[in-house]
């Protein structure tokens, strides 16, 4: 899917958490790098004021643990590793995620009374 | 224009050092609201690095990406540093009080004592005192709110001070018959007295603290860049406390002096 396409927000918020999770499932990484794949991901510019108020809860909830790490020739970049928690809250959204699109698609596989006269 | 240049600078010095790499305007108004809301200073450092190093790397503004300054610092909710949780409002306000109290009694009773005549106070001075006080209590009540007004509304802020100060010296000016008439030495050392303990009791009281301390702290930051910080605010703060005596003693023997010559 190409980054040209601009999501509904309300779309947009209620994926953004586990589109989140699941980059960091690959390994402790910084904000800037994390935007940055979501949209080469297909999601499209994700503003830093959205982001990080969220990484800023995962934090706050022990989802990730944190660490400042020196920037190459650059600032310090704060780099976020998914914890246990964390690693559960992701397989927990998947599923449920999973189960919601599927139930999104049935919706909207389903013949409509017209088509069924 | 190279000395607008130079003051916008100095104004902005907190965020050029901390963020080079953002609009120092945008990186004020962050720093400001955070401490506003009293968040912890490295908290508030953290946050602050956290922006500076997206925008180096995306090479994009802060208001682009994180959008108004006073927004994104409310949507982080930081939690409030413990240490300014257990302020009090008491505490904060009865020594200051006490200091004012002191320093107009040792003024009030300046040109009785160098006369050697009675000290006659005046309602004007009298209402002086009380606007003063209730200036201060204020202040101290609503702290954050009064803080905040200044910062953003610098040139309205000037022009409220100078009406209040304004409507402060009129009284005096208008009601200048003795309201009272007490023994000019003895109020000199009662006035010496107060003012001596409520400062002896706001150095103690900020001595103590720990809020003074939660100064602004980068990560990564070395820690004896950070301890040069605090030691910096601690010397403020206590040239703060010991502004009123110094102020009040130079003030009753200016007066004190002139009202014996005359």
């Amino acid at each position: 899917m190409s980054s040209e396409h601009e999501w509904p927000g309300e779309w947009m918020r209620g994926v953004l958490e586990l589109c989140v999770l699941r980059v960091l499932a690959d390994g402790p990484t910084y904000g800037y790098e994390i935007s940055a794949r979501l949209a080469a991901g297909g999601l499209g510019p994700v503003k830093g004021g959205t982001l990080y108020p969220l990484l800023k809860r995962f934090e706050q909830s022990g989802r990730v643990e944190i660490e400042w790490r020196p920037g190459e020739g650059g600032p310090g970049r704060k780099y976020y590793a998914l914890t246990s928690q964390g690693h559960a809250a992701l397989d927990d959204l998947t599923q449920r995620w999973r189960a919601f699109t599927l139930t999104t698609h049935q919706i909207l596989d389903e013949t409509g009374p017209e088509e069924d006269r | 224009m190279n000395g607008i240049r130079q003051q916008r600078n100095k104004k902005y010095a907190l965020g050029q050092e901390f963020a080079p790499d953002v609009n120092p305007a945008w990186a004020e108004e962050f720093v400001l609201e955070l401490r506003l809301k009293g968040a912890a200073g490295d908290d508030i450092g953290a946050a602050l690095a956290e922006v500076n190093s997206h925008c180096a790397e995306s090479g994009d503004t802060a208001e682009e990406v994180f959008g108004p300054a006073r927004a994104y610092a409310a949507s982080l909710n930081l939690p409030v540093n413990p240490d300014q949780e257990s302020r009090s409002f008491v505490s904060d306000t009865l020594p200051t009080m006490g200091q004012l109290l002191g320093m107009m009694l040792m003024i009030w009773s300046a040109p009785g004592v160098g006369a050697g005549e009675p000290a006659s106070v005046s309602a004007g001075m009298l209402l002086i005192f009380l606007f003063i006080g209730l200036i201060i209590v204020a202040v101290n009540w609503k702290a954050a709110a009064v803080m905040g007004f200044v910062a953003r509304h610098r040139t309205a802020s000037i022009v409220i001070f100078v009406v209040v100060l304004a409507s402060l010296l009129l009284p005096a000016f208008v009601l200048q018959e003795p309201a009272v008439e007490l023994l000019a030495p003895m109020l000199l050392i009662i006035g010496a007295g107060v003012l001596a303990a409520a400062t002896v009791l706001e150095f103690l009281r900020s001595s103590r603290n720990r809020y003074t301390d939660d100064v602004l702290a980068a990560p990564l930051e070395e820690q004896q860049k950070i301890s040069r910080r605090r030691r910096a605010v601690r010397r403020a703060d206590y040239l703060r406390i010991f502004m009123m005596p110094a102020f009040a003693v130079a003030m009753t023997a200016a007066l004190a002096i002139t009202a014996a010559i005359s």
